[in-house]
């Protein structure tokens, strides 16, 4: 079967147990985007829903219960942590996002305000819930973003080639739901936010920055909290036993986690020191 | 019987960057994904696109006289109908 038909079967798949278990989510990327901004000619690598977060567990256990698994926990996936993979046996995967990275108010109220405004889109014969072109529009361009692909022609598409009328919708949308500052980052606006929350970290990610430390300090920096600060630093610097035992086939061995976390670790703490004595040497001038 | 459409819970799939004549489907949310090549295609589409006589329109569409597909082309509808998937409008 193509991958892009196991891609559509998966949207139509989900939509499904949606409806029969009273579970609210959007498709979004992918075959989910609307023919104006490039549809049905997108290749995917799996399908992506954002689920209203009160009903994500839910919908996992659903798909749990027809065959899907678990395979990376939201946990696992990126220091967002904003999204869980599943696979099945015959379909493409699926991740099912909670959050969205770069919208920073509350998930909750975000899903609403999206929810409000869906329509459907046939995928595999299914009408399928996606958000309102505008919605579309912020979301490949905050996905774009966070990739530091700011010549992607998604952003080319959904903000570049775009009305003024269409900017300003996507633009008023984005400060409803805490996304103004990611979607400055993505259209050469950044410099409007100086000092808000958020700032550094869009910064660095929009730069495209491969640098462990930079994106560590950035993101330790976002976390706003000390507890989610350290819960951020942690996790960036930790071995992640889940994604371990995927890559290896198997569970990693005491001896394997131990090398993990002292590489990591090195790797991480050299850039960082690195990045700090690099930013000493700026403010000295020596 | 005046018609056939799609049930409601069957996915499908008609790859637009095919050559051949072919669709895929899928009973929902379990599967397993079926997929139906060449003239079986051609009449599973048609049906499921709404065409009272699919029998005549498999005829012009394979350029062959209505009397010679009659048959199997009925057999192959009504085995779709009892696979799920076609449904028979009765309206």
């Amino acid at each position: 079967m193509p991958w892009s038909v196991g891609i559509r079967f998966s949207h139509a798949v989900l939509q499904t147990l949606a409806d029969d278990h009273g579970v609210d989510l959007l498709h979004i990327k992918g075959p989910a985007v609307d023919d104006s901004l490039g549809g049905g000619t997108r290749h995917s690598i799996d399908a992506d829903v954002l689920v209203r977060p009160t009903h994500v567990e839910q919908l996992i256990a659903a798909m749990h219960d027809h065959g899907w698994q678990t395979q990376y926990l939201f946990e696992d996936g990126s220091a967002f942590e904003h999204a869980s993979t599943l696979v099945h046996p015959f379909l493409a995967p699926v991740d099912v996002h909670r959050r969205f990275p770069g919208v920073d108010g509350d998930a909750a109220t975000a899903f609403e305000r999206l929810w409000v405004e869906r329509h459907d889109m046939d995928l595999a014969g299914v009408a399928c819930a996606v958000p309102s072109v505008a919605a579309q529009r912020l979301i490949l361009i905050l996905h774009a973003t966070r990739a530091g692909a700011l010549n992607h022609p998604d952003i080319q598409q959904s903000w570049r080639e775009a009305t003024e009328e269409e900017r300003q919708s996507v633009t008023a949308l984005a400060g409803e739901i805490g996304a103004g500052v990611a979607l400055a980052a993505g259209t050469g606006r950044l410099h409007e936010h100086v000092g808000e929350p958020g700032y550094d970290l869009w910064r660095v990610l929009s730069s495209g920055e491969t640098s462990r430390g930079r994106l560590w300090l950035a993101r330790v920096g976002a976390a706003g909290t000390r507890r989610g600060a350290l819960r951020t630093g942690l996790r960036l610097v930790v071995p992640n036993r889940h994604r371990m035992t995927t890559i290896l086939g198997r569970p990693p061995s005491r001896r394997e986690l131990a090398l993990a976390y002292v590489a990591s670790g090195r790797r991480g703490v050299r850039e960082v020191l690195l990045l700090l004595r690099s930013a000493a040497h700026n403010r000295w001038g020596a | 019987m005046s018609g056939f459409c799609v049930p409601r819970r069957v996915a499908f799939v008609i790859p637009g960057d095919s050559d051949a004549p072919e669709v895929f489907l899928m009973q929902l949310p379990d599967g397993p994904p079926v997929v139906l090549h060449g003239a079986s295609a051609v009449i599973w589409v048609l049906a499921a696109d709404g065409e009272e006589d699919v029998v005549a329109e498999v005829g012009r569409t394979m350029g062959v006289a209505r009397d010679m597909l009659e048959g199997d082309v009925t057999t192959h509808l009504r085995d779709l109908v009892d696979r799920g998937w076609l449904l028979a409008r009765s309206d």
